[in-house]
C-alpha cells in the first residue's frame, strides 16, 4: 500500500470497517444512553471527536517524553483536560445540549475508544496519522450515534431533529426510546454493518480472534481434547 | 535515579500544565450571569403573566452575588414583578431522572399557581416528559397552599415525573406563603 493510501486508510477505517461502536463495540454506555434524540447523538459524537483528535495529537507529540511507567495516568490527565475544556465550552455556549448530555459528557474521559486509540495508535504513530485516526474514529462514532438517535427518535417519538413526521407522531412506538429499543436498534445496525462489510462468523473460533486468548493460552483446547 | 524521578516529574508537569490551561478556558467560557434572566426565563415570565418588569432577587455574600433561595436546595432563584405583585419560583426537582424537572412556577398575589414554564426537562421523551404538556400543567393552575395537590391525578406511565411535579408545586407555594414579605419587601 502506498504512503498516501495508507494515510487515507487511517481516516476512512473508523467509518465502517473498524467503526468503534458497530464493529469493535466500544463506548456502549454513551451510545445507548444519549441516543434518544438524533441531536443528542450529533452533540455527543462531535464532543467525542474533538477529544479524540486533540488527545491523539498531544499524545502523539509527547510519546517520546512520557515515561512508560506513567503513560496511562498521563493519557488520562490529557484526555480529562480536553473533556473538561469541552464541558466548559458547552456549559457556556450550549447549555441545553450540556444539560441533555448530562453526566455522559464528563464520562467521555473514561470512554474506551479514546483511551484505546491513545494506547494502541497515538502513542506509536506520528502526528498526522494520529490526528487522521482520531478524526476517522470520531466520525465513525458520530455517524453511529446519529443513525441510532435518528431511528430511535423517528420510531419512538415520531419526529426527526425536532420536525414532526406525519402519522408516526400520532402513533409513536415508545419502546424505541426506552433501553430495550436502544439495544434493538444497536443490534439491527450491527447486523447491517456486518452485511455491508461482508463479515461472516468464523466456522471455528481460534485463539486469534478470542478475547480471552492472553489469559487462557490455549488451555481450553487442551481441556476440550481431554 | 533518573528512572525513579522522571515518571512522577513528567506526570506532575502534565497535571500542572493541564490545570493552568483549564483555568484560562474556564475564565474565557463561563461568565458570571448571576441575576441575569435568560431568554427562556423571560419567555416563561411573559408566557405566564404577560409583559412586566421582571427581576431576579439576589443577595450579596462573601462569595459574591448569589440568587435568593431561602436556604432551600430545590429553589434556584426567585423572579418578581414588584409592580404587579407577581412571583415566579425557579425550581429543580427529581422526577424519574435526577434533577429531571427544571421549571418556573408562577404564583399570583393571591398565593395561587397561575401557570408554569419548563426551562428544561430530563425525563424520558414520550413518557415522563409528557408532564410538561399544557393539558397536564393546567390541572395545577389555581391551586394554593390550602388545596391538596396530591389530589391531582398522576399521568399514566409518568408516575415519578408527576410526583416530582407535585413536589415542585408544593414547595413553590409553601415557600411563597412563608417568605411573601421578604419577596416583595
Amino acid at each position: 500500500m502506498s504512503e498516501e493510501r495508507k494515510t487515507l486508510y487511517e481516516l476512512t477505517k473508523g467509518i465502517i470497517k473498524e467503526n468503534p461502536v458497530l464493529v469493535t463495540l466500544l463506548g456502549m454506555c454513551p451510545t445507548l444512553a444519549v441516543t434518544v434524540l438524533a441531536e443528542n447523538g450529533i452533540g455527543m459524537g462531535l464532543a467525542t471527536t474533538f477529544v479524540l483528535v486533540c488527545s491523539n495529537a498531544v499524545i502523539s507529540l509527547l510519546k517520546n517524553v512520557i515515561p512508560k511507567a506513567v503513560r496511562l495516568p498521563c493519557f488520562i490527565v490529557i484526555i480529562a483536560g480536553f473533556v473538561t475544556f469541552i464541558d466548559f465550552i458547552m456549559q457556556g455556549f450550549l447549555p441545553e445540549l450540556h444539560s441533555a448530555l448530562g453526566v455522559f459528557l464528563q464520562l467521555i474521559t473514561v470512554n474506551c475508544i479514546i483511551l484505546g486509540r491513545a494506547e494502541a495508535f497515538a502513542s506509536r504513530n506520528n502526528l498526522v496519522r494520529s490526528v487522521l485516526d482520531g478524526l476517522g474514529m470520531g466520525l465513525g462514532f458520530t455517524l453511529a450515534l446519529f443513525a441510532m438517535g435518528s431511528l430511535r427518535e423517528i420510531f419512538g417519538l415520531g419526529s426527526w431533529l425536532g420536525m414532526k413526521i406525519p402519522w408516526l407522531c400520532d402513533h409513536p412506538m415508545t419502546i424505541f426510546v426506552m433501553p430495550a429499543g436502544g439495544f434493538f436498534v444497536l443490534g439491527c445496525l450491527i447486523a447491517l454493518v456486518n452485511k455491508i462489510a461482508g463479515r461472516k462468523p468464523p466456522k471455528e473460533i481460534s485463539c486469534e480472534g478470542c478475547p480471552n486468548a492472553a489469559a487462557c493460552k490455549g488451555q481450553c483446547k487442551v481441556e476440550e481434547g481431554a | 535515579m533518573k528512572s525513579k524521578v522522571m515518571p512522577p516529574l513528567v506526570l506532575t508537569l502534565i497535571c500542572i500544565i493541564v490545570c493552568g490551561l483549564l483555568v484560562i478556558a474556564h475564565d474565557a467560557a463561563i461568565k458570571d450571569n448571576t441575576g441575569v434572566l435568560t431568554d427562556e426565563m423571560k419567555k416563561g415570565c411573559t408566557g405566564i403573566f404577560g409583559e412586566g418588569e421582571y427581576e431576579m432577587l439576589t443577595k450579596k455574600t462573601d462569595k459574591g452575588t448569589e440568587p435568593v433561595t431561602f436556604g432551600d436546595k430545590h429553589l434556584n432563584s426567585v423572579i418578581v414583578d414588584k409592580q404587579n405583585k407577581n412571583c415566579l419560583m425557579e425550581i429543580t426537582c427529581d422526577g424519574y431522572a435526577k434533577d429531571g424537572l427544571h421549571l418556573l412556577i408562577g404564583i399570583g398575589d393571591d398565593g395561587k399557581i397561575k401557570g408554569m414554564h419548563f426551562l428544561s426537562i430530563g425525563e424520558t421523551p414520550g413518557l415522563g416528559a409528557k408532564v410538561a404538556q399544557k393539558e397536564y400543567t393546567d390541572k395545577y393552575t389555581g391551586l394554593s397552599v390550602e388545596d391538596d395537590i396530591e389530589n391531582v391525578d398522576n399521568l399514566t406511565a409518568a408516575t415519578y415525573s408527576s410526583k416530582g411535579l407535585k413536589k415542585a408545586c408544593e414547595q413553590a407555594i409553601n415557600l411563597y406563603t412563608v417568605h411573601k414579605g421578604e419577596i416583595f419587601g
